[in-house]
């Protein structure tokens, strides 16, 4: 064999093995370190350094603070029993949900789905496993009364537990439960047997418990950020780099992209078309059963809460401020023209949602056109975000099956 | 009287040297490599639960047309199909009972590729295309299991044509991609190569290059050199050792830049069919050289009887594959945007396509249109090849107004595309009623013109 041929067979089996090996994740390179120093890359590391510690971890110690505050507010109601403690508790429950709501477009790692987003722990639906709310479930604990102990209770199903739940018993005062009249608790008269002071008791003991619950998980999502806990923090600015979660930095800009996407799928689709009517899933003219936070009347502050966390990932930071964003991504390269864009339709469809009168389901019974109008702003500026701010930035609509490409 | 009589004379030449006996040796080795190839390419897709998330997971697949049979099996089966390919791929490469092996081999990768268009990738189409050569080639007479336990199916030498017909294979993807690249997007503005690289800034050393216009357009430039030459670098002995190494060197490159998973490997591995055929001798040692071969001293001919059929149907297949990849000529517009002959037209790495389709259904005697998102029938790999696809789009139209109803409801689309980063236009007449339309191979009149503006330009710094 001659020295030429063993050359290039060598060649040929190290380039087939190293191809091989290396084409299952992004199509981007593998690991690199401290040789490079581009500007680019040097931005994207400083656009993923920022929207970790500057906007995902203050978006959580804020959840996290309103928790606390949540808590406090329903001890005092489960101690006095009084109706002003329970409004005070319904009014800390608002500003945790507006807050959460932020945090809904920000399951990037632990907050994440397990097995389907990096690092994902399933830390989201601990805190609110919307829309797998059970109302009726929450009746049964009410029944069951387990939840004096909340260690225990700590175990439970998460459509008994978190934000939803607590939605349901601070704000539904009706006497009757959610379930259907054969249920266990209506069929053997559990529910009946219940007084009217027994029942508020239990709902209010019942808050005390989730909402101490809560204010523990918002401590751990937050927890696994920080840098004296799990460090997801770390992951994130150190992608492509020292990060076992992300092997690039387009991995970790994916991973933020895909938690974006909340606002077309779950924000357009689900909290918006469904109950407007617009979708084939509400079979009449408008479904406003269908509505996110039902009891508390608090859809319409969820839409604009998760529209407000969009621009937050889009800009780094509130309008007016200059913080490192994807806005800076685009501008880098020269793709103003698509960021312009993206901002204009953020802007009209903030207007849109501001200009529907009173709560979303009054809206539904008296101006249905106001929430299609807002709809139509939402889906306007998500067609751009879709196309070309993914197509530019070569991003991946979430959940892209890791398959191969030519 | 010769039996070339009645031919004319150049033609007689080419039927000689076709018919002449080459080294069997090209042919031996293809069959392994392509077989391991295969072997392992199938092995990965299992372990990567890719079976489960493409052939198991969606609940509505994207026929091709003509092919509306082809249905999904049963989980169980799917993946015993994934076995079956593995197996016969195994089988293939060592030659036991080849024959067998890798019709079972074509079969089944054809099938399972045929099963949704989503997973349509021009690697694959190849892979299905030399496959099928392979069931009627002589590929296990040496260096084989088979002609170890059969002496008599030894040979030494097959004639040319052999040998020829897989580089003709080959040739055609090469040649095709590089005329594919003759557009404005891909030479003027090097689309999509700028969006793509601008996203890869973190590669070891060149990254920091990546994200500058003018080295995409360089990059733009060298595809389309590399694909349009690189076949008569090969054939041509003098500069066919350097032309592999610029093969692997490519290839190499563009797999390790961007995801396109086994095709850099299979090109790498397929295109030593261009070297001289007894290249595999120059590489083993003289002593498995001599055990491989055994007492192999025939040459091979296809039977007499069939001589004729088997040059016709070569004709055939060798005008089919010049003819169907040419076929997008025909569509007036442009083929990146209409998509009409786009396949099985080695059109590679030409477009980033990006769309938002929401279908507008009126259902009989009601007043108001509701809207449908592909994302309740389609997984989002599904939804994202969908969205830049017409046909496609269609397909999943009156799947939703056949599920919904069928006769009288009414299904239109909002399907806004970017094109290599243009602004997002309309792909398909929001007013055609998809219920109505006939998919086919005529020109779409309900899929919306091109837009005339130029691609987006990227570059740090941008110019």
């Amino acid at each position: 064999m001659t020295k030429t041929s063993l050359w290039l067979l060598s060649v040929v089996l190290l380039t087939t093995g190293a191809l091989s090996c290396s084409d299952s994740g992004s199509g981007a390179a593998s690991n690199p370190d401290e040789q490079l120093g581009d500007d680019a890359l040097t931005l994207r590391r400083e656009v993923l350094g920022h929207l970790g510690e500057s906007v995902i971890l203050v978006e959580y110690r804020a959840f996290e603070q309103a928790a606390e505050a949540l808590e406090q507010a329903s001890g005092a109601w489960a101690e006095s029993g009084a109706d002003a403690d329970r409004q005070a508790a319904q009014e800390a429950w608002r500003a945790a949900m507006s807050q959460w709501q932020r945090c809904e477009l920000l399951q990037v790692g632990p907050a994440g789905l397990m097995g389907t987003v990096a690092g994902g722990e399933d830390l989201r639906d601990e805190i609110y496993s919307w829309p797998l709310t059970n109302p009726c479930r929450v009746d049964q604990e009410v029944v069951e009364a387990a939840f004096d102990d909340p260690t225990a209770f700590a175990e439970e199903p998460v459509n008994v537990r978190g934000l939803d739940a607590l939605e349901y018993l601070l704000f539904s005062a009706s006497a009757d439960n959610a379930c259907a009249p054969n249920s266990a608790i209506n069929r053997d008269g559990a529910w009946a047997a219940l007084s009217a002071d027994e029942l508020a008791g239990r709902r209010a003991r019942y808050s005390r418990t989730l909402a101490a619950d809560l204010r523990a998980r918002a401590a751990a999502l937050r927890t696994a950020w920080e840098a004296e806990g799990g460090n997801f923090l770390l992951e994130l600015r150190e992608a492509g780099a020292s990060s076992q979660t992300y092997p690039s930095t387009q991995d970790a800009l994916n991973a933020l992209s895909d938690a974006m996407f909340y606002l077309e799928k779950e924000t357009k689709d689900m909290k918006l078309a469904i109950p407007a009517g617009l979708s084939d899933a509400c079979s009449v003219e408008t479904c406003p059963e269908d509505l996110e936070s039902p009891y508390a009347q608090h859809s319409k502050e969820n839409i604009i809460a998760n529209l407000r966390s969009f621009r937050l990932m889009l800009l780094g930071a509130e309008p007016g401020v200059e913080a490192p964003g994807f806005d800076d991504l685009l501008i880098i390269v020269g793709a103003e023209e698509v960021l312009t864009a993206l901002v204009e339709g953020i802007d009209a469809a903030m207007t849109a949602l501001e200009a529907i009168d009173g709560t979303m389901a009054e809206a539904l019974a008296t101006n249905p056109e106001s929430v299609v109008t807002a709809y139509e702003a939402l889906q306007s500026m998500l067609v751009e975000f879709k196309t070309r701010f993914i197509g530019v930035l070569d991003l991946e609509i979430p959940q892209r099956a890791e398959g191969d490409n030519d | 009287m010769t039996e070339e009589a009645g031919h004319a004379p150049g033609l007689a030449a080419l039927r000689r040297r076709a018919l002449e006996p080459v080294d069997v040796a090209s042919l031996a080795a293809f069959r392994f490599m392509f077989g391991a190839l295969m072997f392992a390419g199938t092995l990965r897709f299992m372990l990567n639960g890719w079976v489960e998330r493409f052939y198991v997971r969606p609940t509505f697949t994207f026929s091709y047309w003509g092919f509306e049979w082809v249905e999904l099996l049963s989980p169980l089966w799917m993946h015993a199909a994934f076995v079956l390919m593995a197996v016969s791929a195994a089988a293939v490469a060592v030659g036991l009972f080849y024959r067998v092996a890798i019709v079972a081999f074509f079969l089944v990768f054809t099938y399972v590729e045929l099963i949704d268009v989503t997973n349509y990738l021009n690697h694959y189409v190849l892979v299905s295309y030399l496959s099928l050569l392979m069931c009627f080639l002589p590929l296990h007479r040496a260096w084989s299991v088979d002609a170890w336990r059969d002496p008599s199916l030894r040979i030494k030498s097959a004639p040319a044509w052999v040998v020829w017909l897989l580089r003709f294979q080959v040739a055609v993807v090469y040649v095709y991609a590089g005329l594919a690249k003759t557009g404005s997007d891909w030479l003027l503005h090097a689309q999509p190569l700028n969006i793509w690289m601008t996203a890869r800034v973190d590669t070891p050393v060149i990254g920091p290059l990546l994200d500058v216009w003018a080295v995409a357009l360089l990059m733009s430039w060298g595809g389309f050199l590399y694909d349009t030459t690189i076949v008569g670098f090969l054939l041509w002995e003098r500069t066919r050792a350097l032309a592999y190494v610029a093969v692997i060197g490519f290839h190499t490159l563009t797999g390790l830049l961007f995801n396109i998973g086994m095709f850099p490997v299979i090109m790498i591995t397929v295109t030593p069919i261009f070297f001289a055929p007894g290249w595999p001798r120059r590489l083993l040692p003289p002593r498995w050289i001599e055990r491989l071969d055994g007492d192999a001293a025939r040459a091979w001919r296809p039977p007499r009887r069939g001589r004729a059929l088997l040059a016709a149907a070569v004709a055939v297949y060798v005008a089919l594959q010049v003819l169907v990849p040419a076929r997008w000529l025909l569509y007036p517009g442009d083929v990146l945007w209409h998509e009409q002959g786009m396949r099985w037209a080695w059109k590679v790495m030409l477009r980033e396509k990006n769309g938002s389709v929401t279908y507008r259904v009126r259902l009989p005697g009601a007043t108001r249109e509701r809207y449908v998102t592909p994302s309740r029938y389609l997984t989002r790999h599904q939804e994202r090849e969908m969205s830049g696809q017409p046909d496609l789009i269609l397909q999943l139209g009156q799947h939703i107004g056949a599920e919904l109803g069928g006769e009288g409801v009414e299904v239109r689309v909002d399907a806004l595309v970017s094109l290599n980063g243009r602004a997002p236009k309309r792909l398909i007449d929001p007013t055609v009623d998809l219920m109505t339309v006939r998919d086919g191979v005529s020109p779409a009149d309900w899929i919306t013109e091109a837009p005339d503006t130029p691609p987006i330009r990227l570059s740090r710094g941008h110019p």
